[in-house]
């Protein structure tokens, strides 16, 4: 997180580093890039590290990782009522890559990857594709049944598949939105409060610097939240699309 | 907002794709594969020993199930015994009282016997010096000779006034 007295959003701005391209696609290295790729090597180390030499009886960081795999097998194995199993890897990919851009935007200086809406809603439509592509290759054209809840009346029919189809529809941009404007949020008010930090007489600094803290703190619970979120609303999409409707 | 700026929205998508890809390779191919092979040990582990723990459960069950007949047998076995010796106690018992009642009762008739013979002899005797009393006082008396014979016939029916006069002896 960098910091702009004049703009507040100053810290969400893209800055290329290295222009790249693939045929005629842009692929330039941006502080995102740089951020999410030190997210990755963050996770990747980390985990690398305390998973070297298991032992039977860990150490904290083991017992962490088992933690953490645990969590996200039991909140997989939870929504996803129907094999679930193969799912986690997936899932635990997903939360420790999302967990780790969003924390790694709280170290001063740093730049939040899922604070930008490219990020997430990758990540998101991803998501909503692979649901959709699964939902087709089990049921072929049976996919749009789900559309057409049974039960419903067929007068209601023209009301209900409209209002499903958009509901089915919405599903990767609320996916996306809610962790971008968490982020941007949470990082604009930490930056507003750093900048009102600096800003004020030296008597009065403690209290927006004690606020930071707090919200730090707060952006941190925040962090692990939004990952949460978005796994287990990932989940409930791959149980939808594996259900019968 | 910057966020909103699609001049960078190619490359952000396809960094983020690479970007989750590797990681989702490195986890699944590296990383998972030893913690759900820990996890999955130790559950094992677990299993055994709470498998142990229930196979000793039911030996201990068994051995106290065998222990409990073992003691009931013994038990009964003792009951078996004691009975048997207060049986054996009591016959014993029983043949001793009635060996000594028997030697009891021999002794008594002995007794009785001898105290007949006793009687017997003690008559004969007082009779024998009463009949010579009885004639010295006679003689002395009337200074006569009595006869032997009759003498002996008063003797006679004074002893039997006594007998008769006396209490029996058992």
């Amino acid at each position: 997180m960098s910091l702009n007295s004049h703009d507040p959003l100053a810290h969400f701005v893209v800055e290329v580093h290295y222009d790249l391209f693939l045929g005629p696609i842009d692929i330039s290295i941006s502080n995102t890039v740089v951020f999410m790729w030190l997210s990755v090597l963050l996770v990747i180390g980390l985990l690398w590290m305390v998973t070297r030499r298991t032992r039977l009886i860990p150490g904290r960081g083991q017992l962490l990782a088992e933690m953490l795999f645990g969590f996200v097998r039991r909140q997989t194995l939870m929504n996803i009522h129907k094999g679930g199993e193969r799912f986690v890897p997936l899932m635990f990919a997903l939360f420790t890559f999302i967990l780790a851009c969003n924390l790694i935007g709280l170290i001063p200086g740093s730049f939040t990857p899922t604070s930008q809406l490219a990020v997430t809603g990758t990540l998101a439509v991803s998501v909503f594709l692979y649901a959709a592509g699964l939902r087709i290759s089990k049921y072929g054209w049976g996919f749009f049944r789900a559309f057409a809840p049974k039960g419903v009346p067929k007068l209601l029919l023209p009301l209900m598949v409209p209002i499903e189809m958009i509901s089915f529809m919405a599903r990767p941009i609320t996916l996306a939105l809610r962790l971008f404007v968490n982020m941007t949020a949470g990082h604009t008010a930490l930056g507003m409060l750093a900048v009102l930090g600096l800003a004020a007489p030296w008597f009065l600094k403690w209290l927006p610097f004690g606020f930071s803290v707090l919200q730090i703190g707060l952006e941190m619970i925040i962090a692990f939240i939004q990952a949460y979120i978005f796994v287990v609303l990932s989940c409930v999409y791959i149980d939808d699309a594996l259900q019968e409707h | 907002m910057p966020q909103f700026d699609l001049t960078f929205f190619t490359a952000q998508i396809f960094w983020t794709l690479v970007s989750f890809l590797v990681l989702f390779l490195v986890l699944g191919r590296w990383v998972l594969p030893r913690i759900a092979d820990i996890l999955n040990e130790r559950t094992q582990l677990i299993k055994e020993e709470i498998e142990d723990a229930r196979h000793k459960r039911e030996e201990a069950e068994e051995l106290k199930l065998d222990y409990a007949d073992k003691l009931a047998a013994i038990d009964g076995e003792a009951k078996k015994m004691f009975d048997e010796s207060e049986k054996r106690l009591i016959e014993r018992r029983e043949q001793l009282m009635a060996e000594w009642k028997e030697e009891m009762e021999r002794k008594k008739r002995d007794f009785h016997e001898e105290t007949e013979v006793a009687r017997q002899m003690a008559m004969r005797d007082i009779r024998a010096q009463s009949a010579d009393l009885i004639t010295a006082a006679t003689e002395q008396l009337i200074h006569q000779k009595v006869g032997e014979a009759e003498i002996q016939k008063m003797l006679e029916e004074s002893i039997e006034e006594l007998e008769k006069s006396s209490p029996k002896n058992n």
